[in-house]
């Protein structure tokens, strides 16, 4: 057995070079990629981990504490310790400011935020401060940085601009204020103003006060913010007043100190971001301890961190899908070609065997070609994998961190050796089972039927183990397990699908008994040839088949999970953007817009579509979204499987049927009213005229969206008895949202003086509206009156008075009444002419003691009296979200009353959707219309909803020409979502997936060929012998084809079905968002059927076209029989 | 003329009109030259002989004489590099392709020396397999089938695979199956040479039985001297040449 040497190996190789061929393939294309994905993911994994952290707003750290000046220095030095401790190796940016206490100024400075607290005793403060640096993130504006303050003259100050405009200050100007611990008053003088270069800038977590000069703070009580204050309880404090470090020194006592921290995000990136996560929190509990009173630390570096390591392990264990799902497929065709080989070399071995070869005289050549082989293979794979990395960087359009395409990262060596491993493995096992000879020589007749990991049990553990990895997997997310040990990934998410395909896969090996019984009867009403040979080489090599039957079926399941993977993420990543913005563009304002500047977002060019909408909090963290039902349909990016019904029905429900008011024809610039305000029953002209003196007009407006706008007249209404023309200006620059139509007027007077000599009786007055015109210019005669007053018949009047009645109601007896008294309607009816005419009590005021016991001053209290049309409905029809009704226990038909400007509205509950756009959190909301609810409010002259958001539809999704200096923030789906699949750590293993798909696909087909290509050549006799029957070349390779066909179309079949299922189970818990949280909407099942289908056909139809061109071989059966007989 | 050549003229049509041929195969001057120049292997050199219809004739010659490329010429699966050769009364010669199959699967029936019996398939199947090609109905190949078992005496091993059946046992199979398209001609290329002496001699008295019984034409090549015995004529190739030819019994 000295001939079992080289030149036996080499002879050996010779006759088999096809199957070897195959391994050879298989191992360098399995290694290639894998080399290409390893090199990837080191390189994208710290360019992903870089991107998220490249924005300084997420790394920035805020410190702020109660310190004195002596404190300072020292703390300055342990919060630098701390960090430097904490970030070894981590350079970081270090800033610090001093500031003094508030200094409360005198009233004469109470400024609109002040008012708007609806307190007279709110406080306004100013807060010097000393902010290390602040000249380079600052830029003045006028005036100078300030200097020392010179011995017992004011303290130089810089404000920013914003502050400076808010309490109407300017260069050169005096403020005296007063500590808050009392003390001496401090002058400060404006020396200079400043706006921040970058109000993002990280600097500004300095700035205690939020975002100097240029942010937005809101208050409790939900009034608008102010910039560069902070306001709590019944003060405003304005600041900072920068000053200089000198001030500090005299004048001046710091109280309190701030730092900035920011860390270096490259160096961050290139860390243990897990470990830097913990040191980052250990430092942030130490230094909250740090001060007597504590130290406020404000960061969202830890989370940010915590989500990155989360994403990290979610990315790695991605590529681990992907890595192991190609090793699953390059096994299945390295078993498929180490069994071919083996078969063909089954009687040789036993003729080895039965003249003396000893055991390990045949698996030691069979082990030295497969190591042999495999490291060939191998190290080729790595070779060009390695290389090849850049142009799959470049075909994925990434840049990819420290890849130069010359150096081969380590890990890319641990795949190769894998399959190297299994290439050895998987060859040298057929050796060490050598047959005697007559033992080859039936199983060439009769084959087993189960496979022997079947026969073994192998398949059904398999198929236990997947079924507990999918179970596992069933309601499991990564993001509830970002704790991997040093794995550096989730082992469930990476071993299921491999687990679960393999088992799914070997599930029909149990099926093939049956299928080759149900075969073998098939022959038997066979009356041709061909078809009953596809049934007996099925029937009768069940095993012989099996191999690339379950090659494909792992193949083409693997390229549909893939594709599904893929597709589910991309269509997710849209959901989400989709989700966040709401529609293609939203446009969100701080307050709401004149009635005549919304048409020129709703109308602006490129808008297709737009629905204004409105924002209300409706208490327990629940909010109304007040939007125009009848455009949603065209704007709101709500996914259909989120809505109990229909979309289109879904709006449908709260759309109202006829809005209310009267329809304002055209476009129109100017109404005008013709109205006259004069005596009432029992009521002279003088009596009238001497009470209410000139009235203020007031028009409720409301445009296309639903958006309602009080418009006063140009002038006011003299109660003078003569028909006036009360002109209300609606749009001068035309860019109203029409159609608009008028809800009501409301007249507004100072209530008339109490009279105690007739304390039963205020004047009776009367309003009569004669006719209404529109003029579609901003100038110039109106129009004929569209209507006239009887179209007003059906609204109906109301008297209102915020301050009265007050007061005890009679302090001092039964007589006189002296709360006041409300305006009252005595009468809404028509008169001739068409004119309509509105009969009411003025009411009064409170009498002189009961206001001066309330502290109203006299003609302080005002009256109301409005005509408005009647609501739509008194019930609001509204959609809520399903956190909405379980946190109130409610459902589709039940009525509630949300509380809407302090006044209570009822809704009604007519469908609800799992999840509404932008609504994150608890997901509690309830939607309406809101032409709906703000026409219920104006009838009761309840402060309508303010619109501050639309939802536009845009051509092309583009973000459409909006004005500018309208304060307008504009968020873009389309944005959104490059922002999702930009993101590296997220995007690269999808692409890893589809190329592990790809590469299935060329594994499945070079498998299932060479299968093909050996069974044509172990079948030569035969051919032979049939051409010697009479059945030609063609006629073969027909039998052949419709045998592969018979076993690879059913196979991709099964494998697209298989990977289908699996995605169904697996894609949902591996597609998260950037957080590696659970993206909202959950994640919908993609399968691109299309090219599923066309991939799975390419695996089914490669082995079939390497049969039919077996038609092209030119036989010669003769010289075929002659060797056999030989 | 020569006695072959007056016998290759009635197979080229000399018989009488409406009547098959006579000679069921007609060799003339056929000569087959393996590659080319000096490396060139001439493995027949212009052989011409005649086989009569229902006889049975047997080749002998030693081995490299060209007994198995003259077979394979005579059924179509080779052709001559010269010279001409007629099977009942058709040129196989000038065949194309598509007619030497025809031919095949209509007229010649080959048994091979090393049976040519496909493995997956029991004795039944691979006795059916002509019978298949020729598309009759299930039913009546099961019948053909069953009747040319129980003519071979395999009977009761209809469903043994080649390699569960001795040497003899498959021969019978790959006689049964040459029978079963029903040929004219039976082309037996040393059909006893994997067989030992008492069951060749078994296999080359079946052979004439059914030669005999189902009036069929055979051609065998052997050095069996049995069978030499029970030839109707023999033929002896020397070197690609007949060097001479005797009838039998």
């Amino acid at each position: 057995m000295r001939g079992l040497g080289v030149s036996f190996l080499t002879r050996r190789a010779r006759s088999s070079w096809l199957l070897l061929g195959g391994v050879a393939v298989t191992v360098l294309l399995t290694t290639g990629l894998a080399a290409v994905l390893w090199t990837f993911a080191a390189a994208v994994i710290p360019l992903g981990a870089r991107g998220i952290l490249a924005a300084p707003q997420g790394r920035v750290i805020g410190l702020s504490g109660e310190v004195d000046a002596g404190e300072a220095a020292a703390d300055s030095q342990q919060i630098r310790a701390a960090w430097l401790k904490a970030w070894p190796g981590v350079g970081f940016q270090m800033e610090s400011a001093l500031w003094a206490s508030p200094l409360e100024l005198s009233s004469s400075f109470k400024t609109n935020t002040a008012r708007q607290l609806e307190t007279s005793t709110a406080i306004t403060q100013i807060q010097p401060a000393s902010l290390e640096g602040i000249s380079a993130q600052a830029t003045l504006t006028a005036g100078a940085w300030p200097g020392p303050p010179d011995h017992g003259g004011p303290v130089p100050v810089a404000l920013p601009a914003a502050v400076a405009s808010q309490l109407h200050l300017t260069l050169g100007a005096v403020l005296t204020g007063t500590p808050q611990s009392g003390g001496a008053k401090i002058l400060l003088q404006v020396t200079g103003l400043f706006r921040p270069r970058n109000p993002a800038s990280p600097y500004w977590a300095l700035d205690v006060l939020p975002l100097s000069g240029s942010s937005v703070q809101g208050f409790a009580n939900g009034s608008a913010g102010i910039a560069g204050s902070s306001a709590q309880g019944s003060s405003v404090t304005y600041g900072p007043a920068v000053v200089n470090p000198a001030a500090f020194d005299g004048a001046l006592a710091v109280s309190q100190g701030s730092w900035m921290v920011l860390p270096q995000a490259p160096a961050m990136a290139r860390g243990n971001l897990e470990a830097l996560n913990v040191a980052t929190s250990a430092a942030v509990s130490q230094l909250t301890v740090l001060l007597p009173y504590g130290l406020t630390v404000t960061s969202s570096l830890p989370q940010l961190l915590a989500g990155i390591a989360s994403t990290i392990v979610l990315t790695r264990s991605l590529f681990t899908i992907a890595a192991l799902l190609l090793l699953l497929v390059a096994g299945a065709a390295l078993v498929l070609a180490a069994r071919l080989l083996a078969s063909v070399r089954e009687e040789e071995s036993a003729l080895l065997r039965a003249r003396g070869a000893a055991r390990w005289q045949l698996v030691r050549p069979v082990l030295a070609e497969a190591v042999l082989l495999g490291a060939a293979a191998g190290l080729a794979g790595v070779l060009a994998g390695t290389h090849l990395t850049g142009a799959a960087a470049r075909l994925a359009d990434m840049r990819l961190a420290g890849y130069t395409g010359r150096s081969i990262t380590s890990l890319a060596w641990l795949p190769a050796l894998a399959m190297v491993v299994v290439c050895v493995a998987v060859m040298a096992w057929p050796a060490l089972h050598t047959l005697t000879p007559d033992a080859a020589r039936l199983r060439r007749g009769r084959q087993a039927r189960l496979a022997g990991i079947a026969w073994a049990g192998g398949d059904l553990a398999l198929v236990a183990l997947a079924a507990v990895a999918v179970w596992e997997l069933r309601g499991y997310s990564a993001v509830a397990h970002p704790a991997t040990g040093s794995l550096g990934i989730d082992p469930v998410v990476a071993l299921a699908p491999a687990l679960a395909l393999a088992g799914v896969a070997l599930i029909p090996l149990r099926g093939l008994p049956l299928l080759a019984r149900l075969a073998d009867k098939a022959t038997d009403h066979e009356r041709r040839l061909a078809a009953a040979m596809v049934s007996w080489q099925i029937a009768r090599r069940p095993i012989r088949q099996a191999g690339p039957v379950l090659l494909v079926v792992i193949a083409t399941a693997t390229t549909t999970l893939a594709l599904a993977g893929y597709a589910s993420w991309r269509q997710s990543a849209a959901d989400q953007a989709a989700f966040a913005v709401g529609s293609d563009v939203r446009v969100d304002s701080a307050g709401a817009l004149p009635l005549g500047a919304t048409g020129a977002i709703t109308r602006a060019p490129g808008v297709t579509a737009a629905t204004s909408a409105s924002l209300a909090s409706v208490g327990n963290g629940g909010q109304l979204i007040a939007l125009d039902a009848s455009t949603a349909g065209k704007t709101i990016l709500l996914r259909p499987d989120l809505s109990s019904l229909p979309l289109s029905s879904l709006w449908q429900r709260i759309t109202p049927q006829r809005p209310s008011g009267l329809a304002l024809p055209g476009q129109p610039d100017r109404l005008a009213v013709l109205a006259t305000l004069g005596a009432g029953p029992n009521s002279s002209a003088a009596e009238v005229r001497n009470a209410l003196g000139s009235v203020t007009v007031m028009a409720w407006i409301s445009d296309a969206g639903g958006g309602t706008y009080e418009i006063p007249a140009n002038g006011s209404l003299p109660a003078d008895g003569q028909p006036h023309s009360l002109v209300f200006t609606l749009s001068s620059s035309r860019q109203a949202s029409d159609p608009l139509r008028l809800l009501g007027l409301t007249l507004t007077y100072s209530l008339p003086p109490y009279d105690p000599a007739s304390p039963a009786s205020a004047p009776t007055a009367r309003l009569s509206v004669a006719s209404l015109a529109v003029a579609a210019t901003a100038s110039g005669p109106f129009g004929r009156p569209f209507a006239d007053g009887a179209a007003l018949a059906a609204w109906r009047g109301t008297g209102t008075s915020a301050l009265v009645p007050t007061g005890p109601t009679n302090p001092y007896g039964a007589n006189p009444p002296s709360a006041g008294a409300v305006p009252s309607i005595l009468g809404w009816r028509s008169a001739a002419g068409g004119v309509r005419q509105l009969t009411f009590n003025t009411g009064h005021d409170p009498s002189t003691a009961v206001e001066l016991s309330v502290d109203l001053g006299p003609g302080v209290a005002t009256g109301q009296v409005a005509i408005t049309a009647q609501p739509p409905s008194q019930v609001v029809p509204a959609i809520a979200t399903s956190g909405y009704l379980a946190a109130k226990k409610l459902g589709v038909g039940s009525t509630i009353s949300v509380s809407l400007s302090g006044f209570p509205v009822t809704v009604r509950i007519v469908a609800s959707v799992a999840n509404f756009p932008t609504v994150f959190g608890p997901n509690r909301a309830l939607i309406a219309d809101l032409t709906e609810i703000n026409d219920l409010l104006a009838a009761y002259q309840v402060m309508p909803l303010p619109v501050t958001r639309w939802w536009l539809s845009t051509a092309d999704g583009q973000v459409p020409r909006l004005p500018a200096g309208l304060g307008l923030s504009v968020t873009t789906r389309a944005s959104q979502q490059t922002a999702l699949l930009g993101n590296p750590l997220l995007t690269a293993p999808r692409q890893a997936m589809l190329a592990v798909g790809v590469a299935a696909v060329l594994l499945g087909v070079l498998g299932f060929s060479i299968s093909v290509a050996a069974s044509l050549r172990s079948r030569r006799t035969q051919s032979a012998v049939f051409a010697a029957l009479g059945v030609g070349k063609n006629d073969q390779a027909g039998q052949l084809c419709l045998e592969q066909c018979a076993l690879s179309l059913p196979a991709a079949a099964a494998g697209l079905l298989a990977g289908i299922g699996l995605a169904e189970l697996m894609v949902p818990a591996i597609t998260l968002t950037a957080d590696s949280t659970a993206p909202f909407p959950w994640a919908l099942v993609i399968v691109p059927l299309g090219p599923a289908v066309a991939l799975a056909l390419a695996t089914g139809a490669g082995p079939v076209a390497a049969a039919a061109l077996s038609v092209l071989r030119r036989p010669d059966p003769a010289a075929q029989l002659r060797a056999e007989a030989g | 003329m020569s006695q072959d050549n007056a016998e290759f003229a009635s197979a080229h049509g000399g018989g009488h009109v409406g009547q098959p041929p006579q000679v069921m195969v007609a060799v003339d001057g056929v000569s087959r030259t393996f590659g080319s120049g000096h490396t060139a292997v001439h493995a027949l050199r212009g052989v011409s002989f005649t086989v009569g219809r229902g006889q049975l004739t047997a080749l002998r010659g030693r081995s490299g004489s060209g007994k198995t490329t003259l077979l394979n010429i005579i059924g179509g699966l080779d052709s001559p590099t010269a010279g001409l050769v007629r099977v009942d009364g058709r040129e196989v010669s000038r065949m194309t392709e598509r007619e030497r199959l025809a031919l095949r699967r209509d007229t010649v029936a080959f048994i091979f020396q090393s049976f040519g019996l496909v493995p997956m398939l029991s004795a039944a199947e691979n006795v059916g397999i002509p019978v298949r090609i020729a598309g009759l109905r299930p039913g009546e190949r099961r019948e053909r089938t069953a009747a040319l078992l129980a003519l071979t005496g395999l009977s009761s091993h209809a469903v043994h695979r080649p390699d569960e059946l001795s040497g003899v046992q498959q021969q019978r199979v790959a006689i049964a199956r040459a029978l079963a398209g029903r040929p004219g001609l039976l082309i037996a290329d040393e059909p006893t040479s994997q067989l030992d002496l008492e069951t060749g001699r078994q296999i080359m008295e079946l052979l004439l039985s059914v030669v005999r019984s189902e009036g069929i034409t055979a051609l065998v090549a052997t050095h069996d001297e049995a069978l030499i015995d029970l030839a109707d004529k023999v033929i002896l190739l020397e070197d690609g040449s007949v060097s001479s030819t005797t009838s039998g019994r």
